[in-house]
């Protein structure tokens, strides 16, 4: 802040913030600081592995901080060799970068090992001692000091009815796969599969690979909410709720979203290489080749046209369904009703 | 005699908690549980276990090396209930203190269970607010007010411009008014 204007005149640089790696893929990206386990992580993953060994996920790459000294050590490294570029590719996804550009900070801050405040200060700091990237600073800061202060005060207002919430009434099983990764979809395949080795996943995939799949596939938002509980190292339930049910899902029907967050397996490919080499087709609706989550996408538009037409956010999403032709549309509704059907093999 | 038992959560691992902000360990005591039902809560990914449980265990290493006194049940402790209930209840009981301390906890169901726990033994219980946040809960309710929609972007605005209010008075630590 700069006076009553934030600095550069703007307080949200999101549209710069969105950007995919594109064909040349994301060239030399400096790796997070990781963490070799200690004695006392040593023990604790023997233990772990002895007495939760049929839980899921691997402890084998196991790098997390587990104490202050080492999540201060992962904040300067993250501010010193990966923030400047952050806010750009912050969106981005590419199936041999877990991590991105993102901060890896999650975790310690929802674990207190490190203060809100002094994040955001080392952010705010680099940005004016060495002129780092003001939409990649804003960006970070907006998600400590915005997103995250806002969904814990979203969560106590809500709950205990904020967990119950189920808008859309689905209440379709979670898929074995989403425990496994084994399905035929690249992007969750990706996603899951990472999730599994690192127990991390950044806010893209989360919100618009395994999150948009579960709300279009019509998934049960509490089994889905114990799900992302289960798989992030960073997922404590004050954020994982709201963030699931509220955002990811739209299951308390936008109580703080404007709109459900859903857009297809074209959008997944424009920003990522996951569907490069997937047997499914990005662009394909109907037929053997469709992509299950363009399919699902298309059924989910069709049978919200007149939620979605009413709403300012949304009538644009729908107006190519008003084009539709009838035989379109039942096409599309029978690929998805026979995709729901055969959930566990796609 | 222990006149403050506090209970340190497995998501509350900042020394600048500020339950601990008056804790004497002459007649003070830090309580710290790990137990398989917050394991078994949801099923929960190995490396999620390992994480709580290895900040939990260098949190308390750290309160042993200050030479505060800590009672610290592991996972595999025989001769405990198994459930976390259970070993909050138990601690209760075994140390009798004059108050049950804790910071407001990540989850809306353990507060629940803390408070079930203190009134069964029964045991003052007193909640500390958690100021590891900027915004406090009564404060984000203000701010909320009777907003039928609530929007992150004004609220970080307002957060953004209470913050640089803050900062001029010099007040860091506080939780901001919005």
């Amino acid at each position: 802040m700069e006076g009553k204007e934030p600095i550069g005149g703007q307080w949200n640089f999101d549209a710069e913030n969105r950007k995919g790696f594109g064909a040349q893929g994301p060239g030399t990206v400096p790796p997070p600081a990781r963490f070799a386990p200690d004695r006392v992580t040593q023990d604790v993953i023997a233990l772990v592995r002895e007495r939760f060994g049929s839980h899921p996920g691997t402890l084998d790459h196991f790098a997390w901080p587990v104490t202050r000294e080492d999540a201060l050590v992962a904040l300067q490294h993250f501010i010193d060799q990966r923030l400047d570029n952050f806010g750009a590719w912050q969106d981005a996804m590419w199936t041999t970068l877990p991590f991105g550009w993102h901060a890896l900070v999650a975790s310690s801050l929802n674990l207190h090992l490190l203060n809100p405040r002094e994040v955001i200060a080392a952010a705010e700091q680099a940005y004016h001692a060495r002129g780092l990237s003001l939409a990649s600073v804003e960006g970070f800061v907006r998600q400590v000091l915005g997103w995250r202060e806002f969904i814990r005060g979203v969560y106590w207002l809500d709950m205990p009815h904020m967990a119950l919430a189920n808008h859309y009434g689905h209440t379709r099983d979670l898929p074995a796969w989403y425990w496994t990764g084994n399905t035929h979809m690249a992007c969750m395949q990706a996603t899951i599969g990472q999730s599994l080795q690192h127990g991390y996943a950044h806010h893209i995939q989360r919100l618009m690979v395994t999150g948009q799949f579960a709300v279009l596939a019509g998934l049960s938002p509490q089994q889905v909410s114990a799900w992302y509980r289960a798989m992030y190292v960073d997922a404590v339930e004050w954020v994982e709720t709201p963030n699931t049910l509220g955002m990811a899902l739209h299951a308390n029907g936008g109580r703080f979203t404007s709109k459900p967050y859903v857009a297809s397996g074209q959008y997944i490919k424009r920003m990522s290489n996951y569907c490069k080499g997937c047997r499914y087709q990005p662009d394909v609706r109907t037929g053997p080749s469709a992509c299950p989550m363009t399919t699902l996408y298309w059924d989910f538009l069709i049978r919200h046209e007149q939620d979605f037409a009413g709403n300012p956010r949304t009538a644009l999403m729908v107006k190519h369904v008003g084009k539709m032709g009838e035989e379109d549309k039942a096409q599309i509704r029978a690929q998805a009703e026979a995709t729901r059907a055969g959930l566990n093999a796609v | 005699m222990t006149r403050h038992l506090m209970l340190v959560l497995g998501d509350q691992l900042g020394w600048d908690n500020p339950a601990l902000a008056d804790f004497d360990p002459a007649q003070d005591r830090l309580l710290m549980i790990e137990a398989d039902s917050e394991a078994d809560e949801v099923w929960n990914h190995q490396a999620r276990i390992a994480l709580f449980l290895s900040g939990m265990r260098h949190f308390a290493n750290e309160a042993h090396r200050r030479r505060w006194p800590c009672t610290y049940m592991k996972v595999d402790d025989l001769g405990l209930p198994s459930d976390f209930a259970g070993r909050l209840a138990h601690a209760l009981q075994s140390i009798q203190p004059q108050a049950l301390v804790v910071m407001e906890a990540g989850a809306w169901r353990m507060e629940r269970l803390i408070e079930d726990a203190a009134a069964q033994a029964p045991v003052l219980l007193r909640w500390v607010g958690d100021t590891h946040f900027l915004c406090s809960r009564a404060g984000f309710a203000k701010w909320a007010g009777e907003k039928k929609e609530l929007r992150m972007e004004f609220f970080y605005r307002d957060a953004q411009t209470a913050r640089r209010a803050d900062g001029r008075q010099g007040a860091h630590r506080r939780a901001m008014e919005l």
